[in-house]
């Protein structure tokens, strides 16, 4: 088929990854400039903020000092020059006493807020806040600034909400509008070079594609396709570290740079900030501003969008990061290669068999629109803390890796203390999943028990009203599941149910079907044992009648008794038929979502659900989309585990036999 | 007939009515009671403070104490469920014909074409048989509640339905139209029949029986569903009959007389059928099962 060593749609590929991969390199290390030059400036604008309302408090130490307040202001602003306006609202009697703001000059700075202004309301519920979090604060004796500053960042110019404190007592806030302002990081050399590197060396990994291309169709003599694909996998992964190991080095530059401006910026603020202090007499102890610079970037907390990275010392997080980064980086030039290799093969394969796509492409786009996207939409919800509540945030806050996993498979709190002694946790997913797993061997044992016994009474030529037992028998399977579910459950109504009914009949006392671990779990396995006994039953008949009956024939002139027949011909012969039907029912049970959602609804207290109707609690119950998922991604890894032992089993017996 | 096979000729007819009596039929015969009784009680008869046994084993007897058609009288009469049956007819007679239909052309690809994607494309179809329910649930809702806003729409049901049915629809009839000979079609095709014509006019009447058996799989998947269907629709009034048949017997009320009614009118003609075609239907189910 490759005549030519370097087909057209092959160069194609080569030059379209080559571009893609440098594109987003460049849109990477940009971002993380970006992310870096941000954070610094908003420190810049923190400690302006600080600094401000350090020099409020200091004057409200003062006497009268609410006099001539707003002409202060105006001075305070003109001497820092990067302040549009401020703000001080005193939470009592929620009064505006000062505003430079420019939509408050006709009010001329001090009015009360308007209930019905949005605005107003919006940074009256801000001093709320602030002030409750201020009072657990204080009262947590720790002194963390933790949630009392808030920032709000917005293209032209950047808010911050601080609170004001007159001698020890909550005051209210202080808002700032401070103009947004980049200020470059020096040393912009260094980073130059570093970036060169990076590009340097990803290059080359691009460029040797080709080079592997080469290898590929050439089939060297002697020398095995296996070998060739190693070598290539070492190559792609020696140059990932060469990668990796460039780029951590480009970043960690990038931090100390940043680490540099700051110390310089520090030096500068604090001797602004203890100059004022000086004046303080009766304010507040303040955290020392580098304790400040460590919290505010240390914690995520003031503003979520931090991450956590230490001024001058680069958190191990960063590192594995962009050595992600990086080995996405090449693997993504290999796959887009690989992709327009094939698209440009799928192409002339839809070109050739036309008709045969037209007649599947209806059915294929409508599963992969609602079964395969929902999939995947699935599989991103599931590494996200998504509730109900934040659905419609950006999906990079959502994010929390494989939290959810953690939380579900390494939980291991199966049991909790209690002042009486140990109880077991039921919403621990190990025990969910023994109740599962009891649930499901219990149910097609006697699934198949019974299914084996009608099918062996029905298995009889010569037998009268054959066929009205098998219809009767059948009707179990053909009777809506959810129905049977809810007759069964008034069947074991504590009440008036007929299940307790008979139970009196035998002169015991009525049981509390679903106040019970155990009693509860009867009652699923009841209701399901009665609805999948027709489906084994029917299998089993098929399976019998196909047995020739020459067999039994030659095996009564041996002299083999009814059991040895049963024994060495009947359970032998319907082996076949009776595997594939034990297999797709452990997959029916462990699915069976209706039986236990209907019958006991997991009670009590959620002891008798089986994964899946554990899964729809957390998600339609409790609403924690991400968790659910998870939840649920967690059951379908367990299903294709079991297939895959169960199709290694299975190939194994067929070996044997 | 000697005497040994003939006890056990009779042991398998004793077997065989004990069993359904105590245990095969039983619920059924007492939600028929249920139904007939007029009265919405779980119990069939009132006992008295302290009943004897006989007026015990008279209880548990599925027999009402006096018949009566009133519960299906008055639950025929409730525009609600009337409502209800309207809308699953409607949505399960949609996903029928949308299934059907998918299912139809695509085994017919598969079963007759040979193209690349032709074995990945069956794997697609049975991998998705393997997805969990509930993992379904919250990226179908997210996506067809919150951001198609297909909420209270039979739209979103019938899609949904319509794909969940259609991996089985497409191993079933796949296998059905291997069975018949490809020369029936040489021989169209030199008698100068249209590819269109030889699917429409040959294929599709001689697989008549497996497309039964299709239909049928997939109009109980949407007429047996209930719980997409309770979350994707908040009005009352577009539940499906099982989203709403749930609700005579929850926590807040019991009426199990109509619910009893209710679910002998919905159940009755898909048991029917089922009866008829039960045969095709696991012969498809595990002919599925062995290849996968």
């Amino acid at each position: 088929m490759h005549e030519k060593f370097f087909p057209k749609q092959l160069v194609i590929g080569w030059v379209a990854s080559t571009l893609l991969v440098i594109g987003i390199l460049f849109i990477v290390l940009n971002t993380i400039e970006n992310t870096i030059l941000n954070k610094t400036n908003l420190y810049t604008k923190f400690m302006d903020a600080r600094v401000l309302s350090a020099r409020i408090e200091a004057h409200m130490a003062t006497d009268n000092w609410e006099d001539g307040l707003q002409e202060r202001a105006i001075s305070w602003q003109q001497e820092t020059g990067k302040i549009n306006g401020v703000r001080i609202l005193k939470l009592s009697g929620a009064k505006v006493i000062v505003s430079t703001l420019e939509k408050d000059k006709e009010r001329g700075g001090t009015y009360r807020l308007e209930r019905k202004n949005v605005e107003h309301k919006r940074l009256y519920d801000q001093a709320k806040l602030i002030k409750s979090n201020y009072q657990s604060n204080r009262n947590s004796e720790n002194l963390s600034e933790d949630k009392e500053i808030f920032f709000d960042q917005q293209k032209a110019s950047t808010w911050i909400y601080l609170p004001l404190v007159n001698d020890k007592k909550f005051y209210g806030v202080l808002e700032i509008d401070l103009i947004n302002s980049s200020e470059a990081l020096a040393s912009d050399g260094v980073l130059n070079t570093s970036r060169f590197y990076v590009l340097f060396v990803i290059l080359l990994s691009v460029l040797l594609f080709p080079v592997f291309v080469y290898f590929y169709q050439k089939k060297i003599p002697y020398v095995s396709q296996r070998f060739i694909n190693l070598s290539v996998v070492f190559t792609y992964l020696g140059l990932s570290i060469v990668v990796y190991s460039f780029f951590s080095d480009y970043t960690s530059k990038l931090y100390v740079a940043q680490s540099d401006f700051l110390t310089v910026l520090h030096n500068e603020r604090a001797e602004e900030l203890s100059f004022v202090k000086e004046s303080l007499s009766s304010a507040r102890n303040y955290i020392a501003i580098n304790e400040y610079g460590k919290y505010l970037f240390s914690s995520s907390s003031i503003y979520p969008q931090m991450q956590a990275i230490d001024v001058g010392n680069i958190s191990e997080k960063s590192f594995f990061i962009n050595s992600y980064i990086a080995i996405l980086l090449v693997g993504l030039g290999w796959v887009v290669f690989v992709t327009c290799d094939y698209a440009s093969r799928t192409w002339q394969a839809l070109k050739e068999h036309r008709q045969a796509y037209l007649y599947t492409a209806p059915a294929i786009i409508g599963m992969l629109l609602l079964v395969f996207f929902p999939f995947l939409y699935g599989l991103s919800l599931a590494f996200t803390n998504t509730t109900l509540l934040n659905e419609s945030a950006p999906y990079a806050e959502r994010w929390i890796g494989f939290d959810n996993f953690y939380a579900i498979l390494l939980g291991f709190d199966l049991f909790e203390t209690t002042n009486d002694g140990y109880n077991i946790n039921y919403d621990n997913f190990y025990w969910t999943l023994f109740i599962t797993i009891c649930w499901t061997l219990l149910n097609v044992a006697i699934g198949v028990t019974v299914g084996l016994a009608l099918a062996l009474a029905l298995n009889a030529p010569d037998l009268r009203f054959k066929a009205i037992y098998r219809v009767i028998l059948i009707l179990p399977w053909a009777i809506p599941n959810y129905v049977t579910s809810l007759v069964w459950k008034g069947m074991f109504h504590q009440q008036f149910g007929v299940i307790n009914q008979i139970i009196q009949l035998f002169g015991s006392e009525p049981i509390a079907w679903f106040d019970s671990v155990f009693y509860a779990f009867i009652t699923g396995i009841a209701t399901n044992s009665w609805l999948s006994f027709p489906f084994m039953m029917v299998v089993i008949l098929g399976g019998l009648q196909s047995i020739p009956a020459d067999m039994y024939e030659a095996a009564k002139v041996e002299g083999a008794s009814r059991w040895q027949q049963f024994r060495y011909i009947t359970l032998p012969s319907l082996k076949p038929t009776l595997i594939p039907a034990v297999i797709i029912s452990i997959v029916w049970t462990f699915n069976m979502f209706n039986i236990i959602f209907l019958v006991s609804g997991g009670e009590p207290a959620g002891a008798n659900d089986i994964l899946i109707t554990k899964a729809y609690r957390e998600a339609f119950e409790k609403y924690q989309y991400g968790y659910a998922s998870a939840y649920s991604f967690v059951i379908l890894a367990i299903l294709l585990m079991y297939g895959i032992i169960q199709n290694k089993v299975s190939k194994a017996t067929e070996a044997n036999t | 007939m000697t005497l040994s096979s003939k006890k056990i000729y009779w042991g398998r007819h004793l077997f065989l009515m004990t069993f359904i009596l105590t245990i095969g039929i039983y619920p059924i015969l007492w939600v028929f009671s249920l139904a007939f009784s007029g009265s919405q009680s779980l119990s069939l008869v009132d006992l008295p403070p302290d009943p004897s046994f006989f007026e015990r084993l008279r209880a548990i007897v599925p027999w009402p104490s006096q018949w009566s058609l009133s519960n299906f009288k008055e639950i025929l009469d409730n525009e609600l469920f009337l409502g209800w049956i309207f809308n699953s007819l409607l949505v399960a007679s949609m996903t029928t014909i949308i299934g059907v239909f998918l299912a139809c052309t695509s085994a017919y690809a598969f079963s007759r074409f040979k193209f690349p994607g032709r074995k990945n494309g069956m794997m697609l179809f049975l991998v998705s048989q393997m997805f969990p329910g509930t993992m379904m649930m919250i990226p179908l809702y997210i996506i067809i509640v919150k951001w198609l806003g297909l909420g209270n729409s039979y739209i979103g049901l019938m899609l949904v339905y319509s794909t969940t049915a259609l991996p089985f629809c497409v191993w079933m009839l796949k296998g059905y139209f291997d069975t018949i000979p490809v020369e029936i079609e040489e021989s169209a095709i030199m008698d100068g029949a249209s590819p269109s014509t030889i699917f429409f006019k040959i294929i599709l009447p001689l697989a008549k029986p497996a497309i039964a058996v299709t239909a049928l799989f997939s109009f109980m998947t949407g007429w047996n569903e209930f719980i997409l269907a309770a979350i994707f629709m908040e009005d009352e009034n577009l539940y499906t009959a099982p989203a709403g048949l749930r609700f005579f017997v929850d926590g807040f009320s019991s009426k199990w007389g109509y619910f009893a009614a209710g679910s002998i009118i919905v159940s009755l003609p898909i048991v029917i059928l089922f009866i008829f075609l039960q045969k095709q239907l696991v012969s498809g189910l595990t002919a599925g099962s062995v290849k996968g």
